[in-house]
Formats: C-alpha cells, sequence, structure tokens
C-alpha cells in the first residue's frame, strides 16, 4: 500500500514532466511550458541583454582568409574579406545569426513544408504549394546553378557559412520561434537558397486572372468587356517615355491568338492570387536635374510589413568590389543597393508571364490528353508531405502535362481539366549565370554596360531595374524573359490541345524595353504599364495608374533636386486617384437635403487638398465612399454567386465612369424598380457612409490613421510580437504607399558622384529575435519619414565611432 | 536545519545539472536534494519548492534585468497577457512544483528504501 501510493505520485509527476515537455501536451494549447520557461534553455536564453555583446573570434574551417565583420550602433554588419567567397560565407553565417527562423519559415512556407512543424492547420496550403509546382521550380532552378553556373561558388559559400552557425548552436541558443513551436533547425542547402529565390518568384511573378477574365469576358460580352478593361488607359505614363524608339525589328508572332472560349457556364475555382498590394518606385535623376550635379537614385519596393523585416542591411567589401544595400535573408549577395561606381533597385513588371490551358482528356480516368491530334501520357509526381500528429505522411500525386501541373487534386471535379503553365516552374535555360549571378554581377559593376551585360541574366520574377553611375549615366530597363504572345494571348483560358497556343518564344534581350539617358533628365517607374502602344510586343498584366504619373509630374517640374527634395518625394501622401475621384464624386452628390454629419463631412471633404495624411479626417471619409460607391455601381460583381472568381474593373476606370458616363448602364442596380444613375448610387454611397461614421465621426481620434490600423505583423500572425496601429499616413495610390499591411518596405536614396552618399530606412530591425532590442528598433523612424546616413565605407577603422562589436572568422 | 539544507542542496545541484540536462533536471535535483537532505516529507517538498523556484525565478530575473524587461513583456502578451512580472512569478512556480516534486518524491522513496535511518 505504501508503494502503491508512491508509485502512483511518481507516475503522476513523470506525467507532469511530460506535459510540460511538449507542445499542445494531450491536446490541449498549452505550449511546452516547463521547456519553454526554463531560464536555462527556454525563452529567458533567447532575451538579449540590452547592451552590445563583447566582440568574438570565431574559427571556420571553410573559410579562405581572414574576415572582420564589424557592427554599427544600428547592428548593421559591415563585412571586410579579402575574396567575394568568403565575403559570402561570413554573410552567410551573420545572416543566420540574425534572422534564421526567418529563413526557415520562408522556405518552409514556399516548399509547403509548414505542415511538418505545424499540423493540420497548413496542411492544405502545402498541398498547393506543391501543387503549383514550387518544389519542382527550386529543383530545376538548383540545376540550372548547379551546371557550372558564376553563382554556385558564393550559393555555396554561404550554405557553408549558416551551417557552421547552425552547427554553434545549443538548443538554449535556438531562436525564440524554433522554442515556441517545439522545433529544431535543420541544414541549409542551396536547394533552400533556390526555394526562396521561387518565394520571391510567387510573391512577384504569380499573378493570374486568366479564369477571372473568362469569366467576366462571359458575364457581359465583348463590348462592355473592352469598354471596362481597355489594354491601356488614357492618360498613363509609362515605365519607358512613350517618344522612346524601337530601332530593331520585331519577332512577330506566327499564330493568333485562340478565340476566348465560348460563352456558358463560369469557371468556380481561382487560385488564390498574391496580394494586389505588391508595388514599388524607383527613380534616377541626371545631374543636370539635381543640386549635386550628379545622379540621384531612389528606390522603395513595397512589399508585406513584417517583423522580422523582409530585408537584412549589410555591407560587402572585398577586394573586387565595395557594396552596400539590402539582401534577402536565404539568397548571398544585395539585391538592392549600390557600390563605389553605380546604383540600382528594382519595381516589379507585372507583366502576365502564367498562363491556363484547357485540357481535353483521352480516357475516363484522365491519364492521358490530347496534344496536336496525338494523346499524350501525363507524367505523375509524387509528393511527400509530413504532417506533425500524423504517423505517415500524406502522399499527393500531382498531374504535369506538357504546360505544366494540373493544380486542381480532385479528377472528379470538372475544374481538373486545366493545366498552369508559370514561367517560374520552366527549366532554366543553360546560361553562364541566373538570378543569383545578375545580382553579383550589379554587386561589382562599373557602368552601364556592366548592368546591361548583368541584367541578361535574369528570367524572373521581371523588374524594373532604375540604374545611375558616377559617370553621369542613368538607366531603366523592363527587365526579365517576356513571352512572346500574339495580341490578347493568355488573357483569357486557352484551349490545350494544340501546342501552337503556347508563347510563341521570348523577346530577344536587346528588344524588351530599355531607356538610357532620357532627353527628360530622369527616368521612373511605380508598376505601371512598361511602354506606349507603340512597342511592337503584346503584353498583359496588372499595372498602376496613378503613383507613376505622380512621380513623372512631379520629377518634371524645372528645378533642381537635392537629396532632401528625394526622401520627402518618397514620403509624399498626395493621390492623383483623390484629385481625379473626389471632384467626381461631389459632383455626382446630390447635396439637396444633408443632415448635420453629412454637412461637416462634405466640409471636410472641400477642404482637403488631396493628401493621405494620417491625422485628417477626409482621407478615410472620401476612401469609404469611393469604395462604397464603386461596390454599388458593380453590385453585379459583388452579389454574384461567383463575386471569387470574377475579375474588377480598375479603379480608374470606375472614376471615368462618373465622370465620362454618369447614365451608364451600369448605375443601375438590379434589386431596385427604378433605373439608377451615377448621382443615385454616389448619393446613396454618401448616405451610407455617414450613418456607419455618425457614432464616430467626431471623436478625436477618428482619423486616417485610425480608419487604415496599419500592422506590422509577426511572420507567424504572432501579435505580441508585432507593431499594431503603427502613427504613420500613405495610400496605395500615394508615392508613400502605406497600405494596412503592406507598403514601402526599404527607402533609399543614394546621391553619386565622387563623393557616394547614401540614405536609408526599413520598418523593422536588423535582428529576427523578438527579444532584441534591434528587433523593431527602425519602425517609429520609418513611420516619421526619417532616415538613417548609411555608413558605406572602405575600411573597418572608418567605422570606429559606430562600432558596437564586431566578430572576427577566421 | 534540514529545511535549509534541501534548499541549498536544490539550488546547487539545480545549477549544476541544469548547465548539462534539459530544464526536467530541475526535478532530478530536487530528489536527490530531498533524498540526502531531510527525512520530512512536508519539509522536503516546501524546501524543494522553494529552491527551484528561487533558482529559477533568480536566473529569470537577472536576464530579464539585462534584457530590460522587453522580451518577458511580450512573452506575458502571449500568455493572457500577465505582463513581465507575471512571467517571473509563473517561472518561479512552474520550477518551484517540479523542484518540489522531485524532492517530495526524493524523500519519500528514500525512506521506503531506507526506513528507520536518518
Amino acid at each position: 500500500m505504501r508503494y502503491a501510493l508512491f508509485i502512483l505520485t511518481l507516475v503522476l509527476a513523470v506525467a507532469l514532466v511530460i506535459a510540460a515537455h511538449r507542445n499542445h501536451p494531450f491536446g490541449s494549447a498549452l505550449p511546452p511550458l516547463g521547456k519553454l520557461l526554463d531560464p536555462f534553455g527556454g525563452f529567458w536564453q533567447n532575451a538579449e541583454p540590452a547592451k552590445a555583446p563583447k566582440s568574438q573570434v570565431i574559427d571556420l574551417p571553410g573559410i579562405k582568409e581572414k574576415v572582420e565583420v564589424v557592427f554599427d550602433e544600428r547592428l548593421v554588419p559591415h563585412i571586410f574579406a579579402a575574396n567575394h567567397y568568403d565575403a559570402c560565407y561570413a554573410q552567410g553565417y551573420i545572416t543566420a545569426k540574425y534572422r534564421l527562423w526567418q529563413m526557415d519559415f520562408i522556405t518552409r512556407a514556399a516548399a509547403g513544408r509548414l505542415s511538418e512543424v505545424v499540423g493540420e492547420k497548413t496542411l492544405e496550403r502545402d498541398r498547393l504549394q506543391r501543387r503549383k509546382g514550387m518544389t519542382l521550380a527550386a529543383e530545376r532552378t538548383l540545376k540550372a546553378w548547379s551546371d557550372n553556373s558564376e553563382e554556385m561558388p558564393f550559393i555555396e559559400a554561404y550554405t557553408a557559412g549558416v551551417n557552421d552557425y547552425i552547427a554553434s548552436l545549443k538548443p538554449a541558443d535556438y531562436p525564440l520561434e524554433f522554442k515556441l513551436l517545439d522545433y529544431a533547425p535543420e541544414p541549409w542547402s542551396p536547394f533552400k537558397t533556390a526555394l526562396a529565390a521561387k518565394s520571391m518568384a510567387e510573391t512577384l511573378c504569380f499573378r493570374n486572372d486568366d479564369l477571372q477574365s473568362t469569366n467576366v469576358l462571359r458575364m457581359l460580352g465583348d463590348s462592355l468587356f473592352n469598354d471596362l478593361f481597355p489594354d491601356y488607359p488614357p492618360g498613363q505614363t509609362p515605365v519607358i517615355p512613350a517618344d522612346t524608339p524601337w530601332p530593331f525589328n520585331p519577332v512577330t508572332p506566327h499564330q493568333a491568338a485562340p478565340a476566348p472560349p465560348p460563352y456558358g457556364d463560369l469557371i468556380r475555382f481561382a487560385l488564390p492570387n498574391p496580394p494586389p498590394f505588391i508595388g514599388s518606385n524607383n527613380w534616377a535623376v541626371a545631374g543636370k536635374k539635381t543640386t549635386t550635379g550628379h545622379p540621384i537614385l531612389c528606390n522603395d519596393p513595397h512589399l508585406g510589413l513584417s517583423l522580422p523585416s523582409i530585408w537584412y542591411e549589410i555591407q560587402m567589401n572585398t577586394s573586387e568590389c565595395n557594396v552596400y544595400g539590402v539582401s534577402f535573408p536565404g539568397t548571398p549577395g544585395i539585391l538592392i543597393g549600390f557600390n563605389d561606381y553605380i546604383a540600382w533597385g528594382e519595381t516589379n513588371v507585372s507583366h502576365d508571364v502564367l498562363d491556363w490551358y484547357t485540357l481535353t482528356w483521352v480516357d475516363e480516368a484522365k491519364t492521358a490528353y490530347l496534344l496536336d491530334g496525338k494523346p499524350r501520357k501525363v507524367e505523375y509526381r509524387i509528393e511527400e508531405i509530413k504532417v506533425k500528429g500524423r504517423q505517415a505522411p500524406l502522399l499527393d500525386t500531382i498531374k504535369f502535362t506538357a504546360w505544366g501541373p494540373v493544380v486542381y487534386p480532385d479528377p472528379a471535379s470538372p475544374y481538373h481539366d486545366m493545366a498552369m503553365h508559370w514561367l517560374s516552374v520552366d527549366m532554366p535555360e543553360n546560361q553562364d549565370f541566373h538570378e543569383v549571378g545578375v545580382f553579383h554581377r550589379l554587386m561589382c559593376g562599373h557602368n552601364y554596360e556592366d548592368y546591361y551585360q548583368a541584367l541578361s541574366g535574369l528570367s524572373a520574377p521581371a523588374q524594373n531595374f532604375v540604374f545611375a553611375s558616377s559617370q553621369g549615366d542613368i538607366a531603366m530597363t523592363v527587365n526579365g524573359k517576356f513571352p512572346i504572345k500574339a495580341d490578347q494571348q493568355g488573357r483569357f483560358l486557352q484551349p490545350g490541345d494544340q501546342s501552337a497556343n503556347g508563347w510563341q518564344g521570348f523577346i530577344p534581350y536587346e528588344q524588351i524595353p530599355r531607356v538610357k539617358n532620357p532627353a527628360q533628365g530622369y527616368v521612373a517607374s511605380a508598376n505601371q504599364h512598361s511602354v506606349a502602344p507603340s512597342y511592337p510586343y503584346y503584353y498583359n498584366g496588372a499595372f498602376d495608374m496613378y503613383r507613376g504619373r505622380l512621380i513623372n509630374r512631379l520629377l518634371s517640374e524645372n528645378k533642381k533636386f537635392s537629396p532632401g527634395d528625394m526622401m520627402a518625394m518618397q514620403n509624399n501622401t498626395y493621390s492623383i486617384q483623390a484629385e481625379e475621384g473626389l471632384p467626381a464624386l461631389m459632383s455626382a452628390l446630390d447635396t439637396g437635403s444633408l443632415t448635420p454629419i453629412q454637412k461637416d463631412m462634405w466640409n471636410d471633404l472641400r477642404g482637403w487638398n488631396f493628401y493621405f495624411d494620417k491625422n485628417k479626417k477626409a482621407p478615410a471619409v472620401f476612401y469609404r465612399w469611393l469604395t462604397r460607391s464603386y461596390k454599388d455601381t458593380f453590385d453585379e460583381w459583388y452579389t454574384s454567386p461567383d463575386s471569387n472568381y470574377l475579375d474588377y474593373p480598375d479603379m480608374w476606370r470606375f472614376v471615368a465612369l462618373l465622370k465620362d458616363s454618369p447614365t451608364h448602364i451600369l448605375f443601375d442596380q438590379a434589386a431596385t424598380g427604378k433605373r439608377e444613375q451615377a448621382r443615385d448610387i454616389v448619393t446613396q454611397a454618401f448616405k451610407a457612409i455617414s450613418a456607419e461614421l455618425a457614432d464616430v465621426y467626431h471623436d478625436n481620434d477618428f482619423d486616417w490613421r485610425s480608419e487604415k490600423a496599419v500592422r506590422i505583423g509577426h511572420l507567424a500572425g504572432i501579435d505580441a510580437f508585432s507593431q499594431l496601429n503603427v502613427d504613420i499616413g500613405g495610400h496605395s495610390d500615394a508615392i508613400n504607399a502605406v497600405k494596412k499591411s503592406f507598403g514601402p518596405s526599404w527607402r533609399m536614396v543614394v546621391s553619386l558622384g565622387p563623393e557616394i552618399k547614401a540614405w536609408g530606412v526599413y520598418p523593422g530591425g536588423q535582428s529576427g529575435n523578438p527579444g532584441s532590442p534591434y528587433y523593431d528598433s527602425m519602425v517609429g523612424q520609418w513611420a516619421q519619414g526619417k532616415y538613417n546616413e548609411l555608413l558605406f565605407v572602405k575600411t573597418p577603422d572608418a567605422l570606429r565611432e559606430h562600432e558596437q562589436f564586431r566578430i572576427t572568422f577566421q | 536545519m534540514s529545511f535549509s539544507r534541501t534548499l541549498v542542496l536544490t539550488i546547487l545541484l539545480g545549477l549544476m545539472l541544469q548547465l548539462a540536462l534539459p530544464w526536467w533536471s530541475i526535478t532530478l535535483a530536487g530528489a536527490i536534494a530531498g533524498a540526502v537532505g531531510t527525512r520530512n516529507l512536508l519539509i522536503a517538498f516546501m524546501a524543494g519548492l522553494l529552491g527551484a523556484a528561487l533558482l529559477w525565478g533568480g536566473y529569470a530575473a537577472y536576464l530579464n534585468d539585462l534584457n530590460q524587461g522587453l522580451l518577458a513583456e511580450k512573452m506575458g502578451m502571449l500568455l493572457k497577457g500577465i505582463g513581465a512580472n507575471g512571467m517571473l512569478i509563473l517561472t518561479a512556480i512552474v520550477g518551484g512544483i517540479y523542484g518540489g516534486l522531485g524532492a517530495l518524491l526524493g524523500c519519500w522513496a528514500r525512506r521506503l528504501l531506507r526506513p528507520g535511518k536518518v
């Protein structure tokens, strides 16, 4: 009996220990409490001392010569290495030291391996990633890199650096998120760098509207469709100035686009698109238009606002080049930056490089499809997905056709009959270097010729590469591999039984849109149309209508710009959408019977200068009013059971309808008995939003800031590690394109010339550890539009006043 | 006497074992301390509890101080908003429970195996 009680207590104690050791013990929502709270190994070990650490010397067998890494007061590493290989090695080590979990998470998300550590709830997401071909794409990219490409040694050096860091870790040292999710870091590999590259491609060039456009075409008919979705909007100012000549003989497509599929049932299937908020600005101004007499280059890529931030700031100094900028954790090198001679930056091109094809199956089991009159067997690829909590992995069989994967999983479904062709899954062409090599060439570039050569290696995601050199050149290239398509080809679903319906080659590199030193004295891009309709190749995609026009308007002013002017421009919240949209709304409003609150709203709007400033009420009213009027006008879309599978007209088109066609049939609402016009819709919308806002409108804290509630969220969505309600204005159509959770992810201004000066800031911090003071240290500065002067130095000694500590690798 | 002996032993053994072994070694430390420190079950439990709570809470408080409370505040938000001090108290309690439980079992086991002897 004495023993029985003892053994019972012992068993209870062991059960308590197990409960505190495992994540979600016995199905509960608890983290591994004992493991997590243990001050010797749990989260307390991630509570970094606020004071700078001591300098360290680390022996790394893989390094060729000694490397010094000096950390400045913002924790930016300045790597001084004898050669490029060692610099990449150190970059891998240092990036892992500060961003290891982020690197793991990004590549897991890309590869469809989240369920391994999260469990069932990410399983469908993982399946979709693989069905999109992400793992195959990364395998092909790695194969191309491994084939003697220029970048492979750098990728291997980076990998070795990351792995040396991981090998140095005890469980107590693991980044916090590993402890919270209760898993251990695994070794890095070049394959993971390929996944990181594909994850960037997924964000930037996966967008596809073929099914949505086909549905809308079926819903509206040709004439209304063409009216609402024109190829080129009037008033657009393209990336390459409209007067740029095209002195070459274009390749003519040999096959006209297949007719869009016949009118019939709507297609009730669409892949989740990347968010429409991805956008960016860049521009370069020639010396004749700057106060310095030398070019100034600016770039602010708008991506998801997250903590840890997508960018990691770094300087890499070697005997080959001295370069500063931002890197993408998981990828060796610098993606946006400058060196002693040149500066470069990117915005997204958003051409459509993803097309859908319908399949004609030969047999009931759907194992073969018709291509050019002959049956062709599908190829099978089996994806193994490990799921936390399951005994055996899930095996998912994916069918591949000549076009690409059959993305939809259920063979019984009619939507199983389509295949996806995405440029990023294609086997890369055999060339000396690829996407990573492009940046290493830019990093060591000296002039326009080097830039021209470097860009030839990039296929996707296509980017508008802005360029400026200390020699005085400025340039812009709409750069990437662009499929040659017949007019309208790839806009709608195409029959996949004819190989002639495929892409008709690629635009030769010499013929892609570019401009060097235009007479206007500046180049600029902001995700708008690449070229005017005079360019001899057809392209379609999703393009911005407002930011590019504003940048062109500001830069064409007859004045000389200083670096300070450029910073002010990057933080400019003026909106052409409001400049054009508000008068259109106001003139359509029936002001006959306004209530007191409606009068206040009206007066606030009348006094508004179209700046989306954080402390004003008018931007909130305008934006609600505009979007509400838009939704009430296109009620046919929103009330359709297929609203998720339709393409929606651009906002500029809606504003033009308000102004030019106030009696258009689209303003009629089917549900009511009468025939509405723009006036009815706009008035009804104004009343509706005044009712919504009645209780809050006069509150002091109701303004654009509170309306938008900008959130810089932790990558795994943990609120406690996020910055909520950031104090900032801006708007998607303003240059300072801060949206709810997207926005300028790095603002950079580089003043070239004999002495290079540069400024930058991003909404995060250099450390990925939520327990570090450097986790989100730049957010406040970023929100206020302030910049850091970037410490671009030639020797470690030049940093003496700024040095916190250093790591020496030998 | 036996109380403070058990308490000090829990802290010292805990410190040594935890540098090499996972978190549950605090239970092991308590068990050894309870076995050699006292024959009174209540004293064993209380001394193990207090010793482990002091070790965990004290070390956590030291790390927290260097970190100026930054991470504990966030972790406290994550765990139902208990704040940085709440995290320190929770850490001390959890450490204490596992140390005290170990001490109780250690003392008890020794009494079962070698009854009558001190």
